[in-house]
């Protein structure tokens, strides 16, 4: 048991120090910080005496404009109530998350098909210690880039004066956390034995289906004839999509509903296990 | 030859194209519709369910009123909208309206003539619905009123005139007497006198004066999907006139909002509806800010109470914002620990004189004393901040009549420093970069170590 244990930390060593050696990783966090800075900038440009109208700047007119066409006006209005950063933490965390997600979809899937998991099944490994390694790899990563970026927020805060507070703070742990389920996509999609980019663009696919799902009936592109076919969609596959339990945070946080926000944040995560789970099962029994 | 031909081929195309010309004229179907005057926080709005539309929206608790009618109707394709056309048809049926209520309970509502207003004092800042006896005495007050008002009006005017032509006989006696050297104190004098006369005011009685009456059916409901129809007077529920009727509430409600108008921009009004919000601003600012009541409804809901044939949008709120807070003080507190109070007061407008642009907002009494109507471009009622130098942040709260802090009013001024501070900030973009470059020298140095040992 203490060797199963033991090796799993091995494994998760072994992958951390394979992703430092991954450019991608550390252009993707450039790239992260890159965005805060520019989003940062633009709304200090669009403020004005009578405080923040996106009209000012070019960029913030473009990106409050699209927001507000896909989901509304309230929702934007809430999303940049405190400034720009509980739009800018959320902006570039969902393109790290889902970027290094099909990152991991992918090496997964190399591992399974290069034998590197048949070499490591004759160690006293457990499967699930197999998957959870590479989970576990990601949220680090994720962790460190979100650090990141909130240490630049912070940066930027005393520099221009922008309000960090609770929520951002809150944002960031709420992303950290959805980044758990998402990550146990990447490795159940990894782990049904097709090919890397296969798997990675199966996984992106996934994610837009999870995405459609939990967003569709409050787009407002969506409405007229295809809103009841989203609708209907989105009643089924909704619930075992991290979106709509990271939905559901918000909209609880938004009201002040503590409760329901912790319910919503052991949902979000308690979907980890359960895809894991289907990941042993489903290799288990197909001989992978 | 050629010429001809292509004279023929034009006259056959134009020929072709006739059938093709047409106008917009949509189908009109004739359907049992109710009008809905409905209370949305703000007001009374119409909108019309149609036999097609199988729900309709008000809001629980308030008085609304229905007009049952036949009438018809058509799809306006340009805006896209449902249309009622009453000039044609519009008939009203005889009898109940019954709502089975989702509590089980049945209740039934009788045709009677309603209107709707806003009385304009301090204490009362709601609209009314009043129906029978009440409403007729309502508008017949208003309509006696407005009579008097003209009345006044009329001889305000035939004073006006006389005192414009004795202005303009004195004038004119003032230069002829100049011209022969002749003394003109006494026509001065009595120019001086003369007083321009003061038109009479306005009825005050009414914010909003009663709305034109009308018969309908006043349906007050609590909070619920309620099933209606409508019986005739011989117990028969009348075709079409089946439809839900959903009365909705507000997810949050109680909700202080603000309205912010900058001084040097003061037709450009901006909102702050969400509770704890932040405002920015520029440095040097001068804020008027003025408060109300906000509720926060379903987007899909308040779009189909003001218009039933809204598309369906789910998920998302709205503040909807109601009648203005009566009596507020904003409370504003410094970061060094010092606060102040600020009253809301009226301040006037007033346009530069002469042809240059520009104005100046100076306190409404004031402003009376130096300038005639002409000069005011408009008013603001609020409580004015100006932001002294060097101020970084303030907390705002409003407080009520009675010394009591207003739920979701509190707010965060912050002032700005320019986006070129944040330029030395790129700096840091490159770390991971810089720190990738370390890792793989490390890595390439320690890789080369242990092929040179292997080697050996």
């Amino acid at each position: 048991m203490i060797a199963v244990h033991s090796s799993a930390k091995i494994m998760l060593r072994a992958r951390l120090k394979q992703t430092l050696i991954q450019p991608g990783v550390y252009v993707a966090a450039a790239a992260m910080l890159a965005m805060v800075l520019v989003v940062s900038q633009s709304f200090v440009r669009a403020v004005d005496s009578a405080s923040f109208h996106f009209a000012n700047d070019p960029l913030m007119e473009v990106v409050v404009g699209t927001l507000i066409e896909l989901l509304g006006v309230s929702f934007v209005n809430y999303l940049f109530s405190q400034g720009p950063f509980l739009f800018s933490i959320h902006l570039v965390a969902f393109l790290f998350i889902l970027g290094i997600g099909a990152i991991t979809s992918s090496t997964f899937a190399y591992e399974m098909r290069s034998g590197f998991v048949d070499l490591i099944r004759v160690a006293p490994v457990a499967r699930f210690h197999l998957s959870i390694s590479a989970v576990l790899r990601s949220v680090i990563i994720t962790g460190i880039a979100i650090l990141g970026v909130l240490l630049l927020l912070v940066l930027i805060a005393l520099v221009s004066n922008i309000f960090l507070g609770p929520l951002h703070v809150a944002a960031a742990v709420i992303l950290l956390l959805f980044s758990v389920p998402v990550y146990s996509y990447a490795v159940l999609i990894g782990g049904i034995g097709l090919g890397p980019w296969v798997s990675m663009a199966t996984f992106v696919g996934v994610m837009a289906v999870l995405v459609v799902s939990t967003v569709a009936d409050s787009l407002i592109v969506a409405d007229g004839a295809l809103h009841p076919v989203f609708g209907l969609a989105s009643t089924v596959i909704r619930w075992i999509s991290p979106f709509h339990w990271f939905q559901l945070v918000w909209s609880a946080i938004q009201r002040g509903a503590f409760g329901i926000s912790v319910i919503a944040i052991v949902g979000l995560v308690a979907l980890a296990p359960l895809l894991l789970w289907i990941h042993g099962r489903t290799s288990e029994r197909w001989g992978l | 030859m050629r010429f001809g031909c292509r004279s023929v081929f034009v006259v056959v195309l134009a020929l072709t194209s006739l059938p093709f010309i047409h106008a917009q004229s949509p189908d009109r179907i004739e359907s049992f519709v109710y009008s809905i005057y409905a209370f949305d926080g703000q007001g009374y709005n119409h909108t019309f369910s149609p036999e097609s539309s199988d729900k309709l929206y008000v809001i629980a608790n308030e008085t609304n009123a229905l007009v049952p009618r036949y009438t018809l109707t058509y799809f306006w394709p340009i805006t896209g909208e449902q249309q009622i056309d009453l000039s044609v048809l519009d008939e009203r049926p005889n009898g109940l309206i019954e709502i089975e209520l989702s509590t089980g309970e049945t209740v039934t509502s009788e045709p009677t003539e309603f209107v709707y207003y806003r009385r304009n004092d301090n204490t009362t800042n709601r609209w009314t619905l009043a129906t029978g006896k009440e409403a007729r005495e309502l508008v017949a007050e208003y309509q006696q009123e407005m009579a008097r008002y003209w009345q006044e009006y009329g001889e305000y005017q035939q004073r006006t005139q006389r005192y414009e032509e004795l202005m303009s006989e004195l004038f004119h006696e003032v230069a002829r007497r100049r011209e022969r050297g002749e003394d003109v104190d006494e026509l001065v004098r009595a120019m001086q006198k003369a007083s321009r006369p003061v038109a009479p005011a306005r009825p005050g009685d009414f914010r909003n004066p009663p709305s034109e009456l009308r018969e309908g059916y006043p349906v007050n409901l609590p909070k619920g999907v309620h099933e209606m129809r409508m019986r005739t007077e011989h117990g028969k529920i009348i075709e079409g006139s089946t439809r839900q009727i959903k009365a909705i509430s507000p997810r949050r409600s109680g909700f202080v909002g603000y309205e912010l108008i900058p001084s040097d921009r003061w037709t450009r009004r901006q909102e702050s509806d969400q509770p704890g919000g932040v405002l920015y601003v520029s440095e040097d600012s001068e804020l008027y800010f003025r408060f109300f009541e906000q509720s926060e409804y379903r987007d899909d809901q308040y779009s189909r109470l003001l218009r039933n044939d809204a598309e369906e949008i789910r998920a998302t709120h709205r503040w909807v914002r109601h009648g203005d807070i009566e009596n507020p003080r904003l409370s504003v507190q410094y970061r060094d620990g010092t606060s102040e109070l600020l009253e809301q007061r009226r301040y006037a407008v007033r346009q530069n004189p002469g042809r240059s642009l520009g104005y100046s907002i100076v306190p409404a009494d004031e402003s009376q004393e130096t300038d005639d109507e002409h000069n005011i471009a408009g008013s603001i009622h609020g409580a004015r901040l100006t932001i002294p130098p060097g101020t970084a942040n303030m907390e705002l709260q409003v407080i009520s009549r009675d010394g009591q802090h207003l739920p979701g009013s509190y707010r965060q001024v912050r002032i700005l420093t320019q986006s070129d501070r944040l330029i030395g900030l790129w700096v840091l973009v490159f770390t991971p970069l810089v720190v990738f470059f370390v890792v793989f020298r490390v890595r390439a140095a320690r890789l080369r170590a242990i092929s040179d040992k292997n080697g050996r």
